[in-house]
């Protein structure tokens, strides 16, 4: 292999046209070399150890378009010390096919969520077999928000909205957390001693809700029960959020379901958690979020819905 | 009195026309001092006191009120002004120390409640020459009391003036005549009006002599002593030696011209070569008989005079005169004397003066620096400082409205004022600017509300645009606006619709259906929320790859909203097209903020220019990524440009915020105070650091900006291809000026932006808006699909994650060019090497084959972990929280521009760089002539807002060293010399040391600059035209290829700079100005001074100006 790319190197030395100072051009020449239409299958898999980052990251976004033959390259890629070379060879996959499946689930399980968020892309454009349909629904409980964001769209993508549920804005239980024990003392336990929490509305800021709160920064959780209608579980459930200021962790009837934080710009970002199989269909449930905040208003400022979602036709 | 106008037919004099209309007025007529006063004259109401001194009983006060007069040292004579008798009065000390006065005993109605008037014939004896100050009547003394009128000491031989003392109980105040001729033999007759609230005329033989208002005084105060005629009241003694007549005291501003000139002409103030409205005068004719065989004359001081002769005017009458004011004389403050005599036994002539002044015009290309707000007063403050427009006039919105059609843009009773106001701006050498909102104002029109999908109006509600009666309405208030000050040349832009997106919301009228239909074919889908589009984790339908296609409904949708559905931008353009209509030629446009909007051509619909004001905190290079949005935003229109505001005020809360109830207390009622910050702050009582200003206004919510921000924004601005500068927050910058909440806190900042136009704008200027933009090949794209369906935008803010990322662009030394979807759809991405793309969630699919193609073609793509999935980055940035500390904000960006470069460097080669992340490079093009910007944006925490964290206000320095691929020779155009360069190889290398926060401007040539040549000619005459050519030459004798500054003074035999002396820039290094001489220009030897600002050679030529 080092044969052939120190071959391929003297081949882009040749076209190089005059020495530029500003820049090492070799590089670049050997990338735009990758780029044309005749280059050999080999000269991209020998690009994935060029020393050059960039020109092994378009290898292997290249590399899924030569189909099935670059597999085992792809492998290689996923292997590649570059995160940014594996999430680009996994995050094209999709390009392969069922036979990339197996190099999709390697890719679901790096240590990168970036790269997790890019196989994720991948089977955006994979037939839904109950297998694509399994992987897709792991990343959506994988630990990164990214990855989960990922997964909820793809699965959202092929669902339509049956029916929307909107939970109260009042009666919810509030409290603050300056000290950040509550993910440790577990209040979103369904058992949880509510006696020392306030009632407060929703679909307001919580300083808005009530004075005692006007000048909280920090964290705080909000809790509630609610009824849903006896009905089939539906293919999909999803809590949307219409807003929480600015971040959010979310727990249903004692089960994580999933975050929103990506610091102060999501405070007035919609977004929606996945809770497919977390809810008790004609009974009480129990929802627990913890809100941060960090400057000025916070909590759940928007409303909160339980969306139904039914395979699109 | 009735008096009413008549019509003249003939035409008295070349070029002179003479007409008269209908009409009414109140005219007072003058009294009839050439004759002995009789009849309501002598006894009427308001005569207080006549003395005529006639036999047989000269001492009687004719006015049958009792002030009879005894005589001490003075006597009754024959040879009165009407053949009977006079009072004869002597000179007094130092000849001898004794009385020579007519006294009337002290009373009461001798001090006159409010207005009066005091006159009197005087016929000096021989002993007046030489004699000091002579009292005529003083009934004041050394109080400040009642009045006492003096004939001065002489100022020429015969020669003295008037003055009048009135005491007004605790002080006294002077009134003084013009100077007259007081000859011995000869009688004058001398009037003095006081209103009665500090206005005092002179009047000499029936003409003003003198006129002046004193603010804040009113009626005069009685006093202890008796009235004195001929002499003052005590010792030391100054008789009057000569004869006085007829001495008459009465109550009201009396008239004594017996013909007055009126200027009915607003203007007052012209711009030169100006084709304006002859003058219109009115000439009264205030006898009391017909005024025949007079003559009219006008006359300015050293020209030839117009003369005419009048047809009889009946008393009272009014007649219009014309009179056309060459405004191809010099620029110079001019006096022009009206003139009416009439000849024969009841011969008079009367003078009234008219200030008439004419400014320069504006050199060519002169870069505007605007004061985006009112002038409050401060015009000359801010003409100081170096700004060229403030916004100070506007319209009467309802006026317009009822009329529905163009109309006066104000009542008769406001125009006046306004015309006024326009030529003090004139004269200060000004522009000003019209704010006009009529959109805005049409808010409360109910009936033309935007509504939502229920018919209801929607809260905090917006005008629908949409409307024909809204349309017509912005272009009735754009053409009537252009009818009513459109010729002024001090009118000389518009602001159009100020802040009015942020109240629109998608409409409902049926004719919005059918407008959108219309447009599209389609149908408003259901699923439109607000302008910022809908999320598209709602929407049912949306693809997971987040392409969509070029029709997907409520892309179309918002798309048509934002661009022409709400209406606004055709408003916009209403305005503007109907202010075109009428204005002059050099009058412009513009719009802001214009791109606080989504990212799609139109905003602003046709205005000239595009502005956009920017916050510099936290960091002051972050206003380019502003700038070029507005780049982007013109770029659909050839002809529309592009202007920056810097705000020169913070928000408090952004920038020195204050903890728990103080913060409360920053948005509660505040003291109105200013602060003059001296030295730094202190250590409060509760150990915390506090600046001085936060010491003495606690309640501070705005800010004035801190200098050397002020100086990095700048510098940033400029080195883009922007055609003008503004500035908003005059309550922040000038002391003494009277805000809501805008707080003077820190006085070094309009001293810093001073020095920016005196250094900076006024000589680089006109070169600088000639260079255009280099050619970029890294592009940044702003998806208007990401934020309608996934929240994203700046919308102007500058903040977001696109923020830092332009941010980290800077650092890594990239000039990128702003770019839309629209401009990626319509003209691809050829040219482009590098495309940024932050926050770019959704595309339209057209765009995404063109990235596609674009990274075939070897494009390098930079993008986040929001990056729709259909594209592959080749280097990905991951967005980060930005934290508030402005140190780490900035070190967290700098690290990642660091390792952004690590990975692009090896495959894009910049046209400029920079040895540090520290000193940002930015190129200009002119042919073959670059232009290498360079800001330093090294900063640490000072003791300004520093204290807080949030900003790091002050700049430190720095060496750099800046690299151009490319080979020539580099001028510093600041420092206006040549630098020496290093570097080999087809590159340059800069080496240069940067002040705190400083920028600069580098030119680099192909050639070098070797000569500077004047051809000009050796002759010329006044009131011809004078071409004079600059060449800025090559080694090889050529005119340079680039567009070289240039001072070039044309100087008249005295050292006075005429008109078009001043700061140009050279394109192609060439230069031809069209001097216009005066006829009233300065013969002699003139000079032409010329000095090129990039290498600093200097030439000069001389040229004979004809005539005496």
């Amino acid at each position: 292999m080092k044969l052939r790319v120190a071959l391929a190197v003297m081949a882009v030395m040749a076209v190089v046209v005059s020495a530029r100072p500003l820049l090492a051009q070799d590089a670049q020449a050997r990338r735009m070399a990758l780029l044309r239409g005749s280059c050999p299958l080999a000269t991209l898999e020998d690009a994935l150890d060029d020393p050059d980052v960039v020109v092994a990251r378009t290898a292997a976004r290249l590399l899924p378009a030569r189909g099935e033959r670059a597999l085992p390259a792809l492998r290689e890629a996923l292997r590649h010390d570059d995160a940014l070379v594996r999430r680009n060879a996994a995050m094209n996959l999709g390009e392969i096919g069922p036979a990339a499946l197996e190099l999709v689930r390697a890719a679901l399980k790096d240590r990168n969520e970036l790269v997790r968020q890019g196989a994720v892309f991948a089977l955006i454009g994979m037939p839904a077999t109950p297998e694509v349909t399994e992987l897709i629904e792991a990343a959506g409980r994988d630990e990164s928000g990214v990855v989960q964001r990922a997964a909820l769209l793809v699965t959202r993508a092929a669902y339509r909205t049956a029916e929307s549920i909107r939970l109260p804005a009042d009666g919810w239980r509030f409290r603050t957390d300056p000290e950040d024990v509550g993910r440790e003392e577990e209040w979103f336990a369904t058992d949880l001693d509510l006696s020392d929490w306030d009632t407060i509305a929703i679909e307001q800021f919580w300083g808005d809700a009530s004075e005692a709160y006007a000048d909280y920064t920090g964290y705080a959780w909000y809790r509630r029960t609610f009824e849903l209608p006896e009905r089939d579980a539906p293919a999909r459930a999803q809590l949307q959020f219409g807003a929480v200021d600015e971040s959010a962790w979310v727990w249903i009837n004692g089960e994580f379901a999933g975050e929103h934080d990506i610091g102060p710009t999501g405070w007035d970002r919609p977004f929606r958690i996945d809770v497919t199989g977390l809810l008790n269909w004609g009974g009480e449930n129990q929802i627990t979020v913890r809100v941060h905040n960090i400057a000025m208003a916070g909590g759940i400022w928007k409303p909160v819905s339980v969306i139904i979602l039914e395979p699109s036709d | 009195m009735r008096a009413f106008i008549v019509m003249l037919a003939a035409l008295l004099a070349a070029g002179t026309m003479l007409w008269a209309q209908e009409g009414e007025t109140d005219v007072k007529l003058a009294e009839p001092f050439r004759t002995e006063y009789s009849g309501d004259d002598a006894t009427g109401e308001h005569v207080i006191a006549l003395w005529q001194f006639n036999q047989p009983n000269p001492a009687q006060d004719l006015s049958g009120n009792g002030h009879d007069l005894t005589l001490q040292g003075a006597e009754f004579v024959d040879g009165g002004r009407f053949g009977g008798g006079a009072l004869r009065s002597f000179r007094g000390w130092p000849d001898t120390d004794e009385a020579h006065q007519a006294r009337a005993q002290n009373s009461p109605d001798l001090t006159p409640g409010g207005a009066f008037t005091i006159e009197m014939w005087i016929n000096p004896a021989e002993e007046l020459r030489g004699y000091a100050e002579a009292f005529l009547m003083d009934k004041k003394y050394v109080d400040d009391t009642d009045y006492q009128l003096i004939l001065s000491r002489e100022t020429a031989p015969d020669v003295r003036r008037l003055r009048m003392n009135l005491g007004f109980g605790g002080e006294s105040q002077t009134w003084e005549s013009e100077t007259f001729r007081v000859e011995p033999g000869t009688w004058r007759h001398i009037a003095f009006t006081y209103d009665g609230a500090g206005t005092g005329t002179f009047f000499v033989d029936g003409s003003v002599s003198g006129s002046e208002t004193k603010v804040g005084y009113g009626r005069i105060a009685p006093g202890r002593h008796h009235l004195h005629i001929g002499d003052r009241v005590g010792s030391l003694y100054h008789g009057f030696p000569g004869l006085i007549d007829q001495v008459r005291i009465a109550s009201g501003v009396l008239e004594f011209s017996p013909a007055r000139f009126e200027l009915l002409s607003d203007r007052r103030v012209f711009e030169r070569m100006e084709q304006a409205e002859p003058l219109r005068f009115t000439l009264t004719n205030l006898q009391r008989e017909p005024m025949a065989g007079a003559t009219a004359r006008f006359a300015l001081l050293g020209g030839a005079p117009m003369v005419l002769d009048l047809p009889e005017i009946a008393s009272g009458e009014q007649y219009v005169i014309e009179y056309p004011f060459d405004t191809s004389l010099r620029p110079d403050d001019y006096e022009l004397t009206a003139t009416v005599e009439l000849g024969g036994e009841a011969a008079f002539r009367s003078s009234e003066q008219f200030g008439l002044t004419i400014t320069p015009r504006w050199t060519e290309n002169r870069m505007p620096v605007v004061m985006w707000g009112g002038e409050s007063g401060q015009r000359d403050a801010l003409r100081d400082i170096g700004f060229t427009h403030y916004i100070g006039t506007g319209c009467d919105f309802a006026k317009i409205w009822e009329a529905e059609a163009p109309t006066q843009a104000v009542d008769d009773d406001r125009l006046p004022g306004q015309i006024q106001a326009l030529d003090e701006a004139l004269r200060a050498d000004m522009r000003v600017v019209a704010s006009l909102s009529p959109g805005r104002w049409a808010r409360g029109k109910e009936e033309y509300a935007r509504i939502n999908r229920d018919g209801e109006p929607y809260e905090n509600g917006d005008v629908c645009g949409l409307f024909d009666r809204i349309q017509s309405f912005c272009n009735d208030v754009g053409v009537s606006m252009s009818q009513t000050y459109g010729s002024h040349p001090a009118f000389g832009s518009a602001l159009i619709h100020t802040e009015v997106r942020g109240h629109s919301h998608p409409c409902f009228h049926e004719h919005d259906y059918e407008a959108f239909r219309e447009a599209t074919g389609m149908d408003i889908p259901e699923e439109v929320a607000g302008m910022r589009g809908v999320s598209y984790e709602k929407l049912d339908d949306f693809p997971a790859n987040r392409v969509i296609p070029d029709d997907y409904p409520l892309y179309v949708y918002y798309r048509w909203l934002w661009k022409e559905g709400d209406g606004w931008n055709d408003l916009h353009t209403q305005v503007h097209r109907g202010l075109h209509e009428h204005a002059h030629e050099g009058f412009w446009t513009f719009h802001d903020p214009a791109v606080r909007v989504a990212s799609v051509w139109g905003s602003g619909g046709e205005v000239d220019y595009l502005s956009q004001w920017t916050y510099s905190y936290p960091d002051p290079i972050r206003i380019g990524l502003a700038t070029e949005e507005l780049l982007q935003m013109a770029s659909a229109r050839p002809e529309q440009q592009v202007m920056k505001m810097t705000q020169i005020i913070w928000y408090r809360s952004q920038t020195a915020p204050e903890p728990g109830e103080e913060a409360q207390q920053q948005s509660a009622t505040f003291i109105d105070q200013d602060v003059r910050p001296q030295g730094t702050g202190a250590v409060d009582e509760t150990g915390r650091y506090r600046a001085r200003w936060e010491m003495e206004i606690p309640d501070a919510r705005f800010i004035t900006i801190a200098p050397m921000h002020l100086r990095e924004a700048f510098w940033t601005k400029i080195a883009r291809p922007i055609k003008g500068i503004m500035y908003h927050g005059i309550g922040s910058l000038l002391p003494g000026v009277t805000h809501g909440s805008y707080r003077y806190t820190h006085p070094e900042t309009k001293n810093e932006l001073r020095r920016l136009c005196d250094t900076v704008v006024e000589p680089l200027g006109p070169t600088l808006v000639q260079v255009p933009d280099g050619e970029r090949d890294v592009a940044f794209l702003e998806s208007f699909a990401s934020e309608m369906f996934a929240g994203r935008g700046t919308y102007g803010w500058n903040s977001s994650w696109a923020g830092e990322m332009w941010l980290i662009a800077q650092y890594a030394a990239l000039q990128p060019r702003v770019v839309f979807e629209e401009s990626i759809q319509e003209r691809g991405l050829d040219g482009f090497r590098v495309l940024i793309m932050p926050d770019c969630d959704v595309l339209p699919e057209s765009v995404v084959e063109e990235i596609h193609d674009f990274q075939a073609r070897g494009g390098i793509v930079i993008g986040d972990e929001n990056l729709c999935p259909a594209i592959t980055p080749d280097i990905l940035i991951e967005t980060h929280t930005r934290p508030s500390e402005a140190d780490k904000a900035r070190a967290q960006n700098i690290e990642k521009a660091l390792a952004l470069r690590e990975q692009l460097d090896p495959h894009y080669r910049r046209r400029a760089d920079s040895s540090t992340p520290d000193v940002i490079p930015f190129v200009r093009s002119y042919g073959s002539t670059d232009y290498l910007f360079a800001v330093n944006d090294l900063r640490e925490y000072g003791t300004y807002v520093g204290h807080h964290g949030l900003v790091m206000e002050n700049g430190l320095p720095t060496d750099a060293t800046l690299e151009v691929a490319r080979e020539g020779y580099v001028y510093d155009l600041v420092g206006h010399r040549q630098v020496n360069t290093g570097g080999d190889g087809g590159a340059m290398s800069i080496p240069w040391h940067f002040g705190p926060c400083e920028g600069r401007v580098f030119m680099i040539t192909e050639r070098p600059i070797s000569n500077v040549a004047i051809n000009a000619p050796e002759q010329a005459a006044p009131g011809e035209s004078m071409t004079v050519e600059v060449a800025v030459l090559a080694d090889n004798g050529a005119p340079i290829d680039a567009v070289v500054p240039v001072e070039v003074r044309l100087l008249d035999p005295h050292g006075r700079a005429a008109e078009f002396s001043g700061y140009y820039g050279a394109k192609d290094g060439q230069l031809s100005i069209t001097f216009d001489l005066a006829e009233n220009d300065v013969p002699g030897l003139w000079s032409i001074e010329v000095q090129e600002l990039a290498s600093g050679l200097t030439a000069s030529a001389y040229v004979r100006v004809s005539g005496e």
